[in-house]
């Protein structure tokens, strides 16, 4: 830190040793269709990052570097101008409406806003209303089917659940996958920390509650727009952290409103209610063998319909007494057996409530922006909550004549109350699934049920359930973690213009934030009955500091030069303090102090990068562009002899339609090619340099485990992963190449864009056999590709006075394919259960599903087994062996997004198309084995299963090929062991994932006309619906879920909580 | 010239901040230490130990003695047999070599280097334990190539199983040898958390498991087997506070395993059948020691009502017995019937059953014990076997002394998945994904191992 002051201290000196003849102008924009001033037009220096923007009444002021700088006016579908500075200090400029469009500026690498005619890569921008407006609350989910090549999964529809995102395929293995995020050139943390005992490590994903990844953190509303860099020579600049691509967020900020305050505000209204669950049956009691009976998990018992209950009004399970058969003589036969509506009962309507307001204000000498939001959810499943509130203040100055300083800094609370999922037996879905349709959770409360403990206690404080597992009302009540962020995103930005054309800036930005959680298991509870608190706590915080220099030139007639050079600098530091207490002593006192004994861990990541930068940009008669640029980084989780890696890139683009025999092409009124080449990387964790020796842990992968100290006394144990003093940076080649064409002034245009990108040197924890004393060891050593095609598509059908029509298409196809792994190895597990996990497979796609199958003949047909003697007669063989069913990510996806409007009524609706992709539907697999699946309803009914006949004879097929005609049953045994329960071939529980959905609809007024603009100058009412319809093949849950979260294993789902569809209504005003 | 010098001046400063800035020390793991002595090493190796033997391969081996019964989802399907190589990646590399022989090995070198004989003797009998019940298991295991990954050696060669116990039984006689030393600059004291660092224990554990190692080979040896291992049992354990057990902690991450796995994964295991109702033929007061009821699961047949494991042996403090003066005593027994010795075997037999009572608090008066005593002309090999399993709660032991013995007698599980039960581990498919080259093939769970001669 002290040395980064020095350098700010030194920075500051240098400019004030340099010196030009300033000078201020003032201005204003009008537009030459109307006459009406343009509110908000950009106006930039050329040369420079610097500018201004337009207030209510078009006007502007800008200090200048002196006489001869030029201006660059600029405002979305006016054409760009350029004024020159002569020695007046007024300027009345007139924009001319630009049908094509060509003069859209797009932020680029490192913040630069450039033109996207000139650029050789694809970049695709989003605006910040786009976002809001799906009212997700979360940036992610806003952006989800509105950029092509990105794709993004929520984990669930429980408040505040992670999201994925990935950018043209996965690039590493083992490591992240996920684009870096800049919000105002600062690099933000979008990491999804988690809890539970790190020894456990993921697996911990794989039970407890859904955690956030923590670019929820930021405020839709306070977005200014979206800009997503794909491919390497977008990301080039941006080093070691951008191999997977990078977004770009620019936040609102404040202008010249000549004094006045500018006020906008912001509220909806959101109702949200589950879109998809497994389907149950109602048809047969709790029970094993058609015998009822109540301390079985499993719902084989007798028909409801052939029961009743003895009428009891002690009994303690049911209000309404006992169950019995119907021809026992204490049934009452007037009062027939009930399938309770447990999953009915369980899901709310959940709600959230959106409230922004922003105050913005300036003057020529400064200006300013703040904004409060507020978003808060309660969720779906009772007592689950998310709520985040939000402080912004962006504050712009001139410093003299020269210096412009502005700082930004955002203040985040969030943080809700998280409910337990997954593979848990205190699982809420878990339980409730699992839960047979003759016991009431509710206890008779029905949907209030979660508000009265009697539904989910007796009175000595022992947990009402129907067996085994938590009644999910005990757990949303007693086992739940809460978690509490806070964090500040800010940053300092100085410009300096010391002279015409040239401008230096400097920019420090800091995130950290602190995320405490506290979670419990109560006493008596499904899992872990002894109770545990945790108490975890998370730091991070990252530092950035860019200092660059930007010299603008044009060297001969129609050849201009554009020159960044800089510096850049970063820290990240991470810290986690864990703290597990065990064995509660007194009920309902969840403390530390309450436990028998305590676990502690602590765990400290710091690494940091330093590099050096420089971009050149050509551009030659507006129509041949060349850009070139290289980043030379070091970084400290690099060998010390080896820790320097540099990475070009270069990329062209050529508009063909300004050639002389295209100009003026009444069809084709714009044409672009572009290409452009890039080495990029990802560099290695901390840490793997040198070997050590860890806390010792023992896991047999059945329970927790133990782990030291034990008894007070240290244990260590080498690290079971071999670490390589020759690491290097994991290296992506990326090459791109695309074309641009635009129809019918601007009513059709497309955007296609292939890329190839070849990832080697990828970094894998190579699995070695334990033999060796070791588990594995990470080298350098894997392969992939990603090929693809985005195709960005828009046509206006109907352009009029008063109705317009338009429609937006992005199409996305990734072809990822493992080239290699390392020697000998032909697969890597990302993460899952015995019987079904999610692997890299050598010679295959990113994310294959593994799991156990049926034994087939070459034909393909299932083998039956004819072994009389054998429990499985006349039912399918499960093979044990693991193999690839194929890849969890879609072939290609697809979003088809229409605006219709019509006076101030607006229409628009998203369609998101996803085709291939499966998931493991382990939840089917074990509702089955469980008796409760829908698909059980047939039990007892006679089949004759498809297939040959065939036998295990010495763990090989025998089979005659004859087709089977055994006659059986479906029976509880084939259920249970065969075609559903704990490890049955787990291949007819992996589902396809396409589906069509009709992600957001949204039907909004602008009351203009209606409204006093002196005051009021901009009033909007919407509703917005998302998720609203759902088609998928997937037997379950809405499919796009991840049991792990924001985490490369994607493709699970076990007891996952379901998603949501939403109802929206809102307004928006601005004084 | 003036900003030629200042931009000169930029440069400057940004290359003296990179290279300061790049401090390599900030690579250095603060979380973990980069060596670590002997006393560090030690305790991890023996709670693992109990951790796998007690748990995981007690799960698996036990249930198929018909100790307990699995009764839910995977305990289930383990309880006809179903056993897949993925169940056994983590017995094989995640407890028995890492950590367990790695460490062990690292204690060894140390030892060797620093002159302390003392812990050297400790590793070597932990060595040779490790050894046994890893190759009982599975049969043939690498060794000699094995736990070389520091020296980038990830494909170890099997060892044939009677190298192994070659090996096994030149490591305890040298770990007599060295334990007797008179200096050791380092000496296992509370870390031990077996004995405590009573080196007298520990040469009579030696001498135990040579017992028991020799005993293993009674198929192939015949006599001579069963005279090594009553020359051995001789020098070694003289009642029940010798035991070689582990006794877990009752914090959450130091308890016993079988606890932990009633905690997180409740309504799994429960009593069998089997074992019930030899305890309650005889009114066997250690019946409500080991079950809280008298109701077992049939094998096969998961009974939801079936008795759950007492809290003795599913306690966060439960120990887990790894060698002990039960089974040396039954050891005695089965060497001296087969040697003729028919007065030594009762007596032997007597005073384990005995011995097992007392352990178990359940020893009483005696009289339930003195009616249940054996001569020597009552006592049969079947008696010993049957009355060793009874006594033998929990310990995989058992597993090894079926397939030597055949006794107890047991019945194959309804729905079986084998035809007969299981005489081997899979082998792990981790050895098969990343050692496949060496690990033998065509193996199937009913096969033999090398010991394990067919009659």
């Amino acid at each position: 830190m002290k040395r980064l002051f020095f350098l700010f201290l030194v920075f500051l000196c240098l400019l004030q040793s340099i010196d030009a003849q300033q000078k201020a102008v003032t201005g204003t924009v009008k537009s030459s269709n109307d006459g009406e001033p343009v509110i908000g037009a950009t106006i930039i220096i050329r040369g420079t990052t610097s500018g201004t923007t337009t207030d209510i009444n078009g006007n502007f002021s800008i200090v200048v570097p002196g006489e001869g700088s030029v201006l660059v006016i600029s405002y979305v579908g006016m054409k760009k101008q350029e004024v020159t500075v002569g020695s007046g200090t007024t300027l009345n400029i007139v924009l001319e409406p630009d049908l094509l469009g060509l003069e859209e500026v797009v932020v680029t690498a490192i913040g630069i806003s450039r033109e996207r005619k000139s650029l050789g890569y694809a970049v695709q921008d989003i605006s910040g209303d786009k976002i809001s407006k799906a009212e997700t609350g979360n940036v992610l989910t806003g952006l989800s089917s509105k950029a092509a090549g990105v794709n993004i999964t929520s984990s669930a529809g429980t408040a505040g659940a992670a999201t994925f995102i990935t950018i043209r395929g996965q690039n590493s293995i083992t490591g992240d996958n996920q684009p870096l995020f800049v919000v105002d050139g600062v690099p933000v943390d979008n990491s999804m920390d988690y809890s539970g005992n790190p020894d456990d490590g993921r697996n911990n994903l794989t039970q407890g509650v859904n955690y956030s990844n923590r670019l929820i953190d930021l405020n839709p509303d306070d977005i200014a727009s979206i800009s997503v860099l794909k491919g390497g020579a977008a990301t080039a600049l941006y080093g070691m952290r951008a191999g997977n691509g990078v977004v770009i967020i620019t936040t609102r900020k404040g202008s010249d409103t000549g004094g006045r305050l500018n006020v906008s505000f912001s509220a909806s209204m959101a109702f949200d209610m589950v879109n998809k669950l497994p389907e149950l049956q109602t048809m047969y009691a709790q029970g094993t063998n058609g015998v009822y009976n109540t301390t079985t998990t499993s719902s084989w018992g007798p028909l409801i319909s052939e029961m009743r209950f003895d009428g009891a009004t002690d009994y303690p399970r049911d209000k309404n007494g006992r169950l019995v058969l119907a021809t026992n003589p204490a049934a009452k036969q007037d009062k027939p057996g009930i399938a309770y509506d447990n999953v009915g009962n369980f899901f709310q309507t959940g709600t959230t409530y959106n409230n922004n307001i922003s105050v913005t204000g300036g003057n020529k000498d400064a200006n300013f922006f703040l904004s409060v939001g507020n978003n808060s959810t309660k969720g779906i499943v009772p007592r689950n909550t998310f709520s985040k509130t939000t402080i912004k203040f962006s504050g712009e100055t001139h410093l003299g004549q020269k210096m412009t300083i502005s700082a930004s800094a955002n203040y985040i609370r969030s943080g809700g109350a998280r409910m337990q999922q997954g593979s848990n037996t205190s699982g809420v879905m878990l339980g409730l699934l699992r839960g047979t349709p003759t016991f009431d959770i509710a206890n008779g409360h029905g949907k209030d049920g979660y508000k009265y403990p009697d539904s989910y206690m007796y009175p000595d404080g022992t947990p009402r359930r129907y067996a085994t597992y938590d009644n999910p009302f005990w757990t949303v009540n007693k086992n739940v973690l809460t978690d509490r962020v806070d964090r500040i995103l800010g940053n300092i930005l100085l410009k300096y213009m010391p002279v015409k054309d040239l401008s230096l800036s400097f920019r420090l930005g800091d995130d950290f934030y602190i995320d405490r959680r506290s979670g419990h298991t109560a006493l008596f509870s499904a899992n872990i009955p002894d109770g545990q608190q945790e108490e975890d706590h998370h730091y991070n915080n990252s530092l950035n500091c860019d200092l660059t220099a930007n010299y603008f030139r044009e060297i001969l007639r129609g050849l201009t030069a554009n020159v960044t050079i800089g510096q850049n600098i970063f820290q990240s530091y991470s810290q986690q303090l864990y703290n597990q207490g065990n064995g509660f002593v007194i009920p309902d006192f969840y403390h530390m102090s309450n436990t028998s004994s305590q676990l502690v861990r602590e765990n400290t990541t710091k690494y940091r990068t330093a590099a050096i930068y420089g971009d050149l940009q050509l551009s030659f008669r507006n129509m041949l562009f060349l850009g070139f640029t290289g980043r030379n980084e070091w970084s400290t989780t690099l060998p010390e002899s080896n820790n320097s890696f540099f990475f070009p890139s270069a990329s062209a683009g050529f508009i063909f339609s300004e050639l002389p025999f295209l100009k003026g092409n009444k069809i084709i009124s714009y044409g672009k090619l572009r290409t452009s080449y890039a080495h990029i990387a990802n560099h290695a964790l901390p840490y793997f340099t040198s070997n050590t020796f860890t806390l010792a842990v023992i896991n047999d992968g059945w329970a927790t485990g133990d782990s030291f100290p034990f008894d007070g006394i240290p244990g260590f144990v080498p690290s079971n992963i071999l670490s390589n003093p020759n690491l290097k940076p994991e290296s992506l080649l990326s090459r791109e190449v695309g074309i641009e064409l635009k129809f019918l002034n601007n009513r059709m245009n497309l955007d296609f864009t292939y890329y190839n990108n070849q990832n080697k040197d990828l970094l894998i924890p190579v699995p070695i056999t334990g033999s060796s004393g070791f588990n594995s060891t990470y080298i350098n050593a894997a392969t992939m590709e990603n090929k693809g095609v985005e195709i960005m598509a828009n046509i206006v059908p109907v352009q009029g006075k008063r109705f317009t029509w338009s429609a937006t298409v992005n199409f996305t196809r990734n072809r990822n394919k493992v080239l290699s792994l390392a020697e000998g190895v032909t697969d890597i597990s990302l993460g899952g259960f015995t019987g079904s996990t999610i692997n890299v497979v050598a010679g295959e796609a990113y994310g294959s599903m593994f799991s156990t199958s049926f034994y087939k003949d070459q034909n393909g047909n299932v083998i039956i087994n004819d072994n009389p003697a054998s429990a499985g007669y006349g039912y399918p063989i499960k093979d044990e062996t693991m193999k690839s069913l194929g890849s969890v990510a879609p072939v290609w996806t697809m979003g088809i997004n229409n605006d219709l409007s019509f006076n101030g009524l607006s229409l628009s609706f998203l369609f998101d198309i996803k085709k291939g992709g499966i998931m493991w539907n382990g939840t089917l697999s074990r509702l089955i084995g469980f008796g409760t699946s829908k698909i059980t309803e047939n039990r007892g009914q006679s089949v004759v299963m498809e297939g040959v006949k065939g036998h295990l004879e010495n763990g090989v097929i025998v089979t005659s090929g004859e087709k089977n005609d055994i006659e059986t049953t479906w029976s509880q045994y084939y259920y249970q062991n065969i075609g559903g329960g704990a490890s049955p071939a787990q291949e007819q529980f992996v589902d396809k994932t396409d589906w069509i959905r009709l992600r957001e609809a949204t039907l909004s007024y602008d009351l203009g006309k209606v409204i006093n603009k002196n005051f009021l100058r901009q009033a909007r009412v919407f509703f917005t619906g998302r998720n609203l319809w759902l088609k998928t093949p997937y037997r379950g849950i809405d499919p796009e879920t991840n049991l792990m979260g924001a985490f490369n294993a994607q493709g699970l789902d076990y007891f996952n909580m379901p998603n949501t569809k939403s109802y929206v209504f809102g307004l928006r005003l601005d004084f | 010239m003036k900003k030629i010098y200042a931009y000169l001046f930029i440069v400057a400063i940004i290359s003296v901040s990179c290279s300061k800035w790049i401090d390599p020390d900030i690579n250095n793991d603060p979380n973990n230490p980069t060596d670590v002595n002997e006393p560090q090493l030690l305790a991890p190796v023996e709670a693992n130990l109990a951790y796998i033997a007690g748990g995981e391969l007690a799960r698996f081996n036990c249930v198929w003695m018909q100790q307990i019964a699995g009764i839910q989802s995977q305990s289930a399907e383990n309880d006809i047999y179903t056993i897949s190589e993925s169940d056994v990646n983590n017995p094989w590399s995640w407890n028995l070599y890492a950590p367990g022989m790695i460490n062990t090995k690292i204690m060894m070198e140390k030892s060797a280097e620093g002159g302390s004989p003392h812990y050297a003797g400790v590793a070597k009998i932990l060595m040779a334990y490790h050894l046994g019940i890893t190759t009982d298991e599975w049969g043939d295991i690498p060794y000699t190539e094995a736990l070389s990954g520091l020296q980038n050696n990830f494909k170890p060669k099997y060892d044939p199983q009677a190298q192994i116990y070659d090996t096994i039984f030149s490591l305890l006689n040298q770990a007599i040898q060295n334990l007797s030393a008179t200096n050791s600059v380092l000496s296992p004291g509370d870390e031990d958390i077996i004995y405590g660092g009573d080196l007298e224990k520990w040469i009579k554990t030696a001498y135990a498991l040579k017992a028991r190692y020799n005993l293993h080979l009674a198929k192939r040896k015949g006599t001579s087997a069963y005279t090594a291992a009553l020359t051995a049992s001789e020098n070694s354990y003289t009642g029940n506070s010798d035991d070689f057990k582990v006794v877990f902690g009752t914090a959450y991450n130091n308890s016993n395993p079988i606890y932990q796995s009633e905690q997180e994964r409740p309504g799994y295991y429960s009593a069998s059948a089997t074992f019930q109702a030899k305890l309650s033929a005889t009114g066997d007061p250690r019946q409500s020691v080991y079950f809280d009821g008298t109701i077992g699961s049939n094998p096969g047949e998961p009974n939801p009502d079936a008795a759950s494991i007492g809290a003795a042996y599913a306690s966060a403090g439960s120990p887990v017995y790894l060698m002990s003066y039960v089974e040396l005593k039954f050891i005695e027994a089965e060497a001296s019937f087969a040697t003729n010795d028919l007065i030594r075997a009762a007596d032997a037999y007597n005073e384990g059953l005995k011995a097992s009572l007392q352990r178990e608090g359940v020893y009483g008066d005696g009289s339930w014990y003195n009616s249940h005593k054996e001569t020597n002309a009552s006592i049969s090999l079947e008696k010993i076997m049957t009355q060793k399993w009874l006594s033998s709660f929990l310990q995989i032991e058992t597993w090894t002394d079926w397939r030597r013995t055949g006794f107890p007698t047991l019945q194959l599980a309804a729905g079986a998945v084998t035809n007969q039960i299981p005489r081997r581990l899979p082998y792990p498919e981790e050895e098969r994904l990343y050692n496949g080259e060496n690990m033998p093939a065509g193996l199937s769970i009913t096969d033999r191992v090398w010991w394990d001669v067919a009659k």
